[in-house]
């Protein structure tokens, strides 16, 4: 192998290094937003959940409060 | 307690210590995101993460904020900071001084959420001038054999660096003047921030604390005189923006 093709095969191995590099770059730049976006379309459809759940409770189970509530709310989160 | 004696230093140092590591932290990536989406990117995926640079400088400060109150900071003190704390105190007890109490609301969170709100800023100005660099020079570039990320390093970046640097600038007054989300997760200190994991405070995070409480008229002059401050700094920064962008389009003009 000539040296010439040696200097090309150590601009292309940088070629693919710096591309790889760029593509982590840009995957690095939108991991908190996608974060932040997964955790807020969680954490919003877990509480869109529970008050839609409340909607198809029974209105003697809304009068005592115990409709929807979750296990750890004391019995008097409804009333 | 208010003790009538008032100093801004802590608050400076926070903002520039904070506003700098940010800066620093995200000005690669979001060169990167730059890069990849103008000249590596299929159209289709560049056009994504156009979308996507635009909605993440649209997300509100409040949202990262609280994000970082209830996932980031419990996540950086339980795998980030307290692993390191144990490992230095046995191994290197010297540096705990300067890594502080790891609660994982201080610095380090600040800068992290910091880092991740101003990367549309710089990233969305170097696509932008990217984009604007004559196509005779990318086309001469690919005509003598270079690859792609030569022409990226020789043909390109040189010629794009004024509005790069400007998009760097515009990050660091953002990084400068934010408030809420960095008021959420600094821990709020006002001692100097010397410590990795330690709480600290900037100036827009002492005024949006303090104003409710500033009650007695030396107090609220105070907090007026670190708005001033602010105020400052940010022209600091603008002035040394526009400095650079002037001697960098003569450059250009000398290069064309």
């Amino acid at each position: 192998m000539t040296a010439k093709d040696l200097a090309l095969r150590r601009r292309y191995r940088v070629e693919r290094l710096m591309m790889a590099l760029v593509a982590l770059g840009t995957l690095l730049a939108f991991l908190i937003l996608f974060l932040v976006v997964a955790y807020a379309l969680l954490q919003g459809a877990s509480a869109l959940t529970w008050t839609s759940s409340l909607r198809t409770c029974a209105p003697q189970e809304k009068r005592e409060g115990a409709c929807g509530r979750p296990s750890w709310a004391p019995s008097s989160w409804m009333a | 307690m208010v003790q009538k004696a008032f100093g801004a230093w802590p608050y400076i140092l926070g903002t520039l210590i904070v506003s700098l590591s940010a800066l620093l932290l995200s000005f690669f990536p979001a060169l990167a995101a730059a890069i990849f989406a103008a000249e590596y990117a299929p159209r289709w995926l560049a056009q994504v993460i156009n979308f996507l640079l635009d909605l993440m400088a649209a997300v509100p400060s409040v949202v990262y904020g609280l994000w970082g109150i209830f996932v980031l900071a419990p996540w950086l003190r339980d795998a980030v900071q307290l692993p390191l704390y144990m490992w230095a105190a046995e191994r290197l007890p010297g540096l705990l001084p300067f890594l502080g109490v790891p609660t994982g609301y201080g610095l380090m969170t600040a800068v992290l959420i910091l880092a991740s709100m101003i990367v549309p800023y710089t990233a969305a100005l170097a696509r932008d001038a990217i984009a604007l660099v004559p196509k005779e020079h990318r086309e001469a570039a690919y005509a003598l054999g270079a690859t792609r990320w030569e022409v990226m390093r020789l043909a390109i970046l040189p010629l794009a660096r004024g509005g790069i640097i400007a998009g760097v600038f515009l990050a660091l007054a953002r990084a400068v003047g934010e408030t809420m989300a960095v008021t959420m997760v600094i821990g709020n200190s006002h001692k100097l921030p010397y410590t990795l994991f330690g709480g600290a405070a900037t100036m827009p995070s002492v005024i949006a604390n303090e104003f409710t409480e500033a009650v007695e008229d030396l107090h609220l002059s105070a907090l007026i005189a670190v708005g001033f401050l602010l105020f400052l700094v940010s022209m600091l920064i603008n002035f040394t923006a526009a400095y650079i962008l002037r001697r960098q389009e003569r450059l250009v003009k000398g290069v064309l």
